[in-house]
């Protein structure tokens, strides 16, 4: 079991900038469509107004 | 999304993930140690993968500027801006993966071999080129210099793979023109690897592409109100 500890950061590394990359991905899905559902709102609110 | 994509998209994500535990499996319970290095030689199973998503994203990327250059689709933009993103990131693991595997077998960290620093090359590149395409605000220029660079770019991928053929190394050479220089069982495990991070790569890339519609949703809207609304909407 010599240089355990090589294999464990290698694979710790690998998976820890996987799921960084797909948090980060899913933080900006989620905000974006935070943005959009605000924006809509706003827009249909101002329809509705001018109506 | 309709119900075909969800679908889709279901069964993709089943099929990642089943591949990846499969592969965990091999690699860690099934494929016997390398005699020389020992456990640590198991790096090779991720490591190897990363560099083969790396070349596969930097070449799709590649197909996409061209694409874009002849037809002016911004989803070809968009599909490549997503690839390059993601082969960055597989780039990064293959020379973070392999510095720590070069410790215990090669004695260091580092040695400015061919295939590291065209691989460090290549990184650079890419990473500059993501960093250059946040500078230019027109969008269709910002995605003509980003088709510009990921087709120059591209030219870096096969000087990375010939480097261990061309110049004297002492990375190993895995496929030659006998085939693969590796046990049998070494070779299944890679080649499960291989589809795991392919799968892997394309979920990605599916994601990262929804993510860039979303963005352009986003902006069609912004500018829909301030054309329509004297004040502008924050």
């Amino acid at each position: 079991m010599e240089n355990l500890g090589y294999l464990f950061a290698a694979y710790t590394f690998i998976w820890i900038a996987i799921l960084a990359y797909v948090y980060i991905l899913a933080q900006r899905q989620r905000n974006l469509e935070r943005e959009i559902k605000t924006l809509r709102q706003i827009w249909e609110r101002k329809i509705n107004g001018s109506e | 999304m309709s119900k075909v994509k969800t679908n889709s998209w279901q069964l993709l994500i089943t099929m990642t993930a089943l591949s990846i535990t499969i592969s965990l499996y091999l690699i860690f319970l099934y494929v016997p140690s390398e005699r020389i290095m020992g456990i640590v030689q198991r790096i090779f199973y991720f490591h190897v993968p990363s560099a083969w998503v790396g070349f596969l994203a930097f070449f799709v990327a590649f197909l996409c500027g061209i694409r874009y250059l002849a037809r002016r689709e911004a989803r070809w933009d968009a599909v490549e801006n997503a690839s390059i993103e993601i082969g960055v990131l597989f780039s990064t693991i293959v020379l973070v993966s392999g510095s720590i595997w070069a410790r215990p077998v090669w004695n260091t960290w580092w040695t400015w071999d061919p295939r590291l620093t065209t691989t460090l090359v290549m990184w650079l590149y890419y990473v500059a080129s993501l960093l250059l395409r946040q500078m230019v605000e027109d969008k269709e220029r910002k995605a003509r210099f980003s088709a510009v660079l990921s087709i120059a770019g591209f030219i870096n991928v096969p000087v990375v793979f010939l480097a261990i053929r061309l110049w004297r190394t002492i990375h190993p050479v895995l496929f030659t023109t006998e085939g693969a220089a590796i046990e049998p069982s070494m070779l299944l495990t890679l080649l499960s690897s291989l589809l795991s991070f392919t799968l892997l790569y394309l979920c990605l890339l599916l994601i990262r592409v929804g993510l860039a519609s979303l963005e352009d949703e986003l902006n069609n809207l912004k500018l829909l109100s301030t054309l329509h609304s004297p004040e502008g909407v924050e």
